[in-house]
């Protein structure tokens, strides 16, 4: 039942990366080109975001570099005439302009179909009425509410849903009002401070607070068949953003009849919303009254859907784009690695997946640390297993306490700092959860405290167990078995010993003790299939082989933080690429769910893993990669690493510390291109800093440079000349430059460019400088593409990088570098 | 914890940890590839002579609950799993999944790669499994000296009839290993169930003035059981609504003239596509079977296919083309498992409220 009639499709992007939109939604666009480019369909996209890999490879033609808005959307639709728009992969945003493209009439006028999500659910995304009416349809609960305009009236609505209740003013704004009431002396106090104003209305809502938090993500085709994806389960409870939780993937703490309910209410939702692909559900549930409510509906991806595709190593985003075409469950081909039954297979795992949030508070001390329903988190990071104690661990690992590969201590806490963030929960929590089972808390009580199952808390005591032998028991083969098979790594006993890693692993080796790997997929090992996306355990049976003689291996960069940040992923996967088609076997290692360097098309294997030096050793073991690049900036790992000399590692860009920067103010920089022989100018660049001229400040930039006169850059390049020449440089390298009062220009620095800078350079030139790095670090740089530079260029392009001040609540006007989340790209002509 | 091994038909041993009774046992092995609803696996009554492979690598987490239970006396051989949890969530705070294996005489092991052994078992047809404490040549020379018993059936059913009373239809339900699922359905729909032996006449049925039958799941080959339960399905068939399930529908086809076979690979799981013929829906449900009606013995002026597998292409339901009885391979009350099929349950009692006069 293939659509014939759609032949272009204008996908909608994501933007500028912000907490709660990493790369996830850029990850599935691009996947969701590819399955279109299969079935013969162009793919236009709209974006502004200069680390967009989607907007990297759709043609230069089909992108459209604009902000997305209604105004921009509209122009687009009528210039370039889609046959239809993919809403689903853009966020909100994306949503929020196809609703009103729809209620405008326009999408009729132009027509244009929306595909990838039905109007019913377009309509229910962030209307909560409309949401309460499609559960009440579907005979599920929704939590009860209801609006009163006095005293008594709230007392009414309290007899019916009973305490503990939500009462909040029904003007939203207002928020700073919102009062959870535990008893009727809590209610009579706020109601007799608040009813004053006699217009005033409230709204009674009961509090789920503290319930079990479980999303669940299905998926249904034109003719109605339903599969559930994935069910997860949040460690923290309601009342503590699903995006700042532990999340753990399979469900481990529901009953079967529990999980059953929530999978029959899941699928009772998308039937009478009519879903035509994926959709996501967050439910509240309290397991001693055996109740639950629907809180959430999103029938769009997110990180939810985008985490349940890493988990389960179903190919969501491709099947789905697939369903939307019109096609159905059982109809779909999938690429060949894959069995042909895995589309219509419900998804059964024998491993455990866990996600630890990252969060931006050292970047910005500012902000609140306090965990509440607004998300704050900017990244995450996974640990896949066969056990909990083994996924949790390795999510640990992977998140960026410790670039040294140790449990950090929390030990400074006292009990009452303790106890309340116990019962408040703020970030790193996981590390506070450890700190009370190390002081002896009982489980009983901490499950009390916390609204966390005892189940994690017994968990978390297994892995506190496991540290002790390590301690008293060192090196020991017994113990590193032991350390192995929850998850312990090499560099973590090697720190406990005092002794070199390589130490570690020789006590293990002689015994021919090594990881096995075992493949993420569906069936829980059921279906035979070439799925090349593995994780490490210690057990009998190794899936994974070397890949090819001519192996490289890249080393990403595992869960995004402020900085670089989206930047980084993006650089990771453009390397996979360039690498690809130079003619390597691509292995990626990287342990971010939302990361698009991990979208299957874009490498021949993936391992799922924390970022250590043993993991990283193990895979080179196995591998036998004859390269191995690092991009983004790993300084310790890198020192580590290095000292491999048989090793042909390679980090891009060179590490930064090693730049030099005069302590002066900055305005603008050029761009060359060093090898042995020669150095390139290729862009100058203007700095803008927001502050003083501060090259920690400047956040905005422009390319070229458009103020500086010809003869002054002449001699600029002159001048830079010798600077790169003294530098021993090579690859692609910034000399900054400022322009004093009087109009005359001084040095101020050089440094190899930034991950940001590079793509920015890339998306100002038109050319692919992450291509050419990666051709000269391979030896196959060709200078003719310098040829292709066009300068005499009668645009200009400008990013600017964007803060999440507003998302934490924070109101300051300018950031730094550092605390940069994602950039806007923008091109104008030279005036 | 002990050291214990797993030991293999195909030569093979693993080393892992006791938990649950300390028995040595033998039984067949298979794999169960639910996520959840360890406690309904362990205790339905088709794992008689089993040992269970999970390959959920994390079981016991939710402790054992009442609601949970498809029969009070466990009879599954042993269970193998990755890791186990010491969780109790009852009211006693007590009852942990080794202390209830305990307490049933059931052995479990522990640490096992199930990933590998699912791996293995799927490569080989069916295969016997001892738990040992040594797994030495007399060890494996038992293993292949055992022979399973056939009579289980005989074994689980119930010896006398009981009640589960209700206000709507008298349903009598032929118990041939009973799963608690079936009565929890007929109860949310008010029936008034009389749970019989396997071995009741058509005679001693009608007597009790059924208006409809039900024919439960169970354990071990159809083949197993005498012709005289053909006999009291095809006289039965003729004058009351019938539904039956798992080892009811295997000999409901075999009483229709179909042949049954034993699969190369048993299916436990709730991951199987299943296409229903009629309205061309794909549902899942709870399967554990290790028998199928070969759909090239189905004859076609009697009986109907209604669901087909479509993983391994095996006869998932069936109906009579004369009469108002059907039947499905799989659990459709779930447990553990989804509730897709749940339905089928109403559609039994409308063919018994249309048949009632």
């Amino acid at each position: 039942m293939f659509k014939h009639e759609i032949k272009k499709v204008l996908i909608l992007g994501s933007g500028p990366s912000s907490i709660g939109n990493e790369t996830e939604l850029d990850s599935a666009a691009f996947q969701m080109m590819v399955a279109l480019k299969k079935n013969g369909i162009k793919t236009l996209i709209i974006d502004n975001n200069p680390f967009s890999l989607t907007m990297t490879e759709v043609q230069a033609a089909n992108t459209f570099v604009k902000e997305i808005n209604l105004k921009n959307v509209l122009e687009v639709l009528k210039k370039a005439k889609p046959d239809a728009i993919i809403p689903t992969v853009g966020g909100l945003r994306a949503i929020h302009i196809t609703q009103e493209l729809l209620n405008q009439g326009i999408l009729k006028e132009l027509n244009v179909k929306i595909i990838g999500i039905s109007e019913a659910a377009l309509k229910t995304v962030n209307d909560s009425n409309r949401m309460k009416t499609v559960i009440n349809q579907s005979n599920e609960p929704c939590i009860p509410s209801k609006i009163v305009n006095n005293e008594s009236e709230a007392f009414d609505v309290v007899r019916q849903i009973g305490f503990p209740i939500i009462v909040k003013p029904i003007n939203q704004k207002d928020s700073a009002k919102r009062r959870v009431c535990k008893n009727t002396d809590e209610l009579s106090y706020f109601l007799d401070n608040s009813f004053n104003d006699q217009n005033k209305k409230f709204i009674v809502e009961k509090s789920v607070v503290g319930f079990k938090q479980i999303e669940m993500v299905g998926i249904r085709d034109e003719n109605g068949t339903k599969i559930l994806i994935n069910g997860l389960e949040n460690v923290d409870a309601v009342g503590v953003h699903s995006g700042d939780s532990i999340v753990v993937s399979p469900i481990q703490t529901l009953t079967d009849i529990e999980y059953q309910n929530l999978r029959t209410a899941t699928f009772k939702i998308m039937e009478n919303l009519e879903i035509v692909g994926v959709c996501h559900l967050q439910f509240a549930l309290s397991t001693k009254d055996n109740l639950y409510f629907i809180t959430k509906i999103n029938p769009l991806v997110n990180q939810s859907t985008a985490f349940s595709a890493r988990a389960t190593g179903y190919p969501l985003v491709y099947t789905c784009t697939n369903l939307m075409l019109g096609k159905q469950l059982n109809e779909i081909q999938l690429p060949e690695k894959y069995n042909h039954l895995t589309p219509i297979m419900e998804p059964s795992l024998d491993h455990v997946v866990i996600k630890i949030p990252i969060w931006p508070f050292e970047n910005i001390p500012q902000a609140s640390q306090r965990l509440n329903t607004v998300m704050k988190s900017v990244g995450s990071t996974v640990g896949v297993g066969r056990t909990v104690e083994e996924a949790l661990l390795k999510a640990l690992r992977s998140s960026q306490f410790s670039p040294r590969d140790i449990l950090p201590s929390m030990k400074n806490l006292d009990n009452d700092e303790l106890i309340n963030r116990l019962i408040h929960p703020q970030s790193n929590r996981l590390l506070v959860l450890i700190e009370s089972i190390r002081r002896g808390y009982q489980v009983d009580d901490l499950e009390e405290l916390t609204k966390i199952n005892k189940f994690y808390f017994y968990k978390l005591k297994k892995l506190l167990e496991i540290e002790e032998l390590i301690i008293n028991h060192p090196m020991e083969l017994n113990t590193i078995e032991h350390a192995h098979k929850f998850g312990f790594g090499d560099g973590m006993m090697a720190e406990t010993w005092h002794i070199p890693i390589q130490k570690v692993r020789e006590i293990y080796h002689q015994y021919n003790e090594y990881p096995t790997y075992k493949s993420i997929e569906s069936s829980a090992g059921e279906l035979k299939q070439n799925i090349e996306s593995f994780y490490s355990s210690f057990e009998k049976e190794n899936e994974s082989y070397k890949e090819s003689q001519k192996t490289a291996l890249v080393i990403g960069r595992g869960g995004n933080k402020l900085g670089p940040n989206t930047a980084a992923d993006y650089y990771t996967a453009e390397v996979l690429i360039q690498l690809h088609k130079l003619g390597y076997k691509t292995v990626v290692m990287n342990n971010n769910p939302n990361a698009v360097s991990l979208s299957p098309q874009i490498s021949d294997k993936q391992y799922i893993e924390p970022i250590q030096l043993g993991d990283i050793l193990n895979i080179i073991e196995l591998e036998e990669p004859v390269r191995v690049f690092v991009p983004g900036n790993r300084h310790f790992l890198m020192k580590q690493l290095k000292k491999y000399k048989e090793l042909n590692v390679q980090i891009l860009p060179p590490d930064q510390d090693t730049g030099v920067i005069l302590p002066k103010n900055v305005s603008y920089a050029l761009n060359f291109f060093v090898t042995n022989e020669n150095n390139y100018f290729i862009s100058s660049e203007k700095l803008i800093s927001n502050l003083n001229n501060d090259l920690d400040h400047v956040t905005n930039y422009e390319m070229p440079y458009g103020d500086i006169d010809d003869n002054q850059l002449i001699q600029n390049i002159k001048e830079s000349y010798t600077h790169i020449d003294k530098s021993n440089w090579i690859g692609l390298v910034q000399i900054l430059f400022n322009e004093k009062n009087n109009g005359e220009s001084e040095y101020v620095g050089i440094r190899p460019l930034r991950l940001t800078e590079t793509i920015f350079l890339s998306k100002a030139t038109g050319i692919n400088w992450i291509r050419e790095l990666v051709k000269f670090y391979t030896k196959r740089f060709d200078s003719k593409i310098i040829d292709e530079l066009n300068t005499n260029q009668d645009r200009i392009a400008s990013m600017r990088a964007t803060f999440p001040f507003k998302q934490l609540n924070l109101y300051i006007d300018h950031g730094n570098s550092s605390q940069e989340i994602g950039a806007k790209l923008k091109f104008r002509l030279k005036d | 914890m002990a050291t214990r091994y797993l030991i293999l038909e195909d030569g093979t041993s693993y080393k892992g940890k006791a938990f649950g009774s300390e028995s040595t046992t033998t039984g067949e092995i298979i794999v169960n590839s639910n996520m959840l609803g360890y406690q309904e696996i362990i205790t339905n009554q088709i794992y008689h002579n089993q040992i269970i492979t999970f390959t959920q690598p994390s079981i016991g987490n939710t402790g054992i609950n009442h609601k949970s239970f498809e029969s009070i006396i466990t009879n599954a051989k042993g269970i193998i799993v990755r890791e186990y949890s010491n969780i109790s969530t009852n009211r006693l705070g007590n009852l942990t999944l080794d202390r209830f294996l305990k307490q049933h005489n059931i052995p479990g092991i522990a640490g096992i790669d199930t990933r590998e052994l699912t791996h293995r078992i799927r490569r080989n047809s069916s295969m016997k499994a001892s738990i040992v404490d040594v797994n030495d040549e007399h060890a494996f020379d038992q293993l292949n000296a055992s022979v399973l018993t056939n009579q289980q059936v005989k074994q689980v059913s119930t010896k006398a009839p009981f009640p589960n009373t209700g206000d709507g239809y008298n349903i009598i339900l032929i118990d041939f290993g009973l799963k608690y699922g079936i009565l929890r359905r007929l109860a949310e729909l008010d029936c008034n169930v009389i749970v019989m032996p396997w071995n009741t006449s058509n005679k001693e049925i009608m007597d009790l003035d059924p208006d409809g039958v039900i024919l439960s799941t169970g354990p071990g080959s159809p083949k197993d059981l005498p012709e005289s339960v053909l006999n009291m399905i095809r006289e039965t068939q003729e004058k009351i609504p019938m539904f039956s399930m798992g080892l009811g529908h295997e000999l409901f086809a075999l009483a229709n003239g179909a042949e049954t076979y034993k699969l190369n690979v048993e299916h436990h799981g709730s991951n199987h596509p299943i296409r229903q013929i009629i309205t061309n829906q794909i549902i899942y449900a709870s399967q554990s079977q290790g028998y199928a009606v070969d759909p090239k013995s189905i004859k076609h002026d009697q009986l109907l296919i209604t669901f087909v597998d479509l993983v391994n292409g095996t006869v998932q339901g069936i109906r009579h083309r004369d009469f108002p009885s059907f039947s499905v391979q799989f659990s459709p009350d779930g447990g553990p498992g989804p509730e897709d099929t749940v339905d089928l349950f109403e559609e039994f009692l409308e063919n018994v409220s249309s048949q009632r006069r």
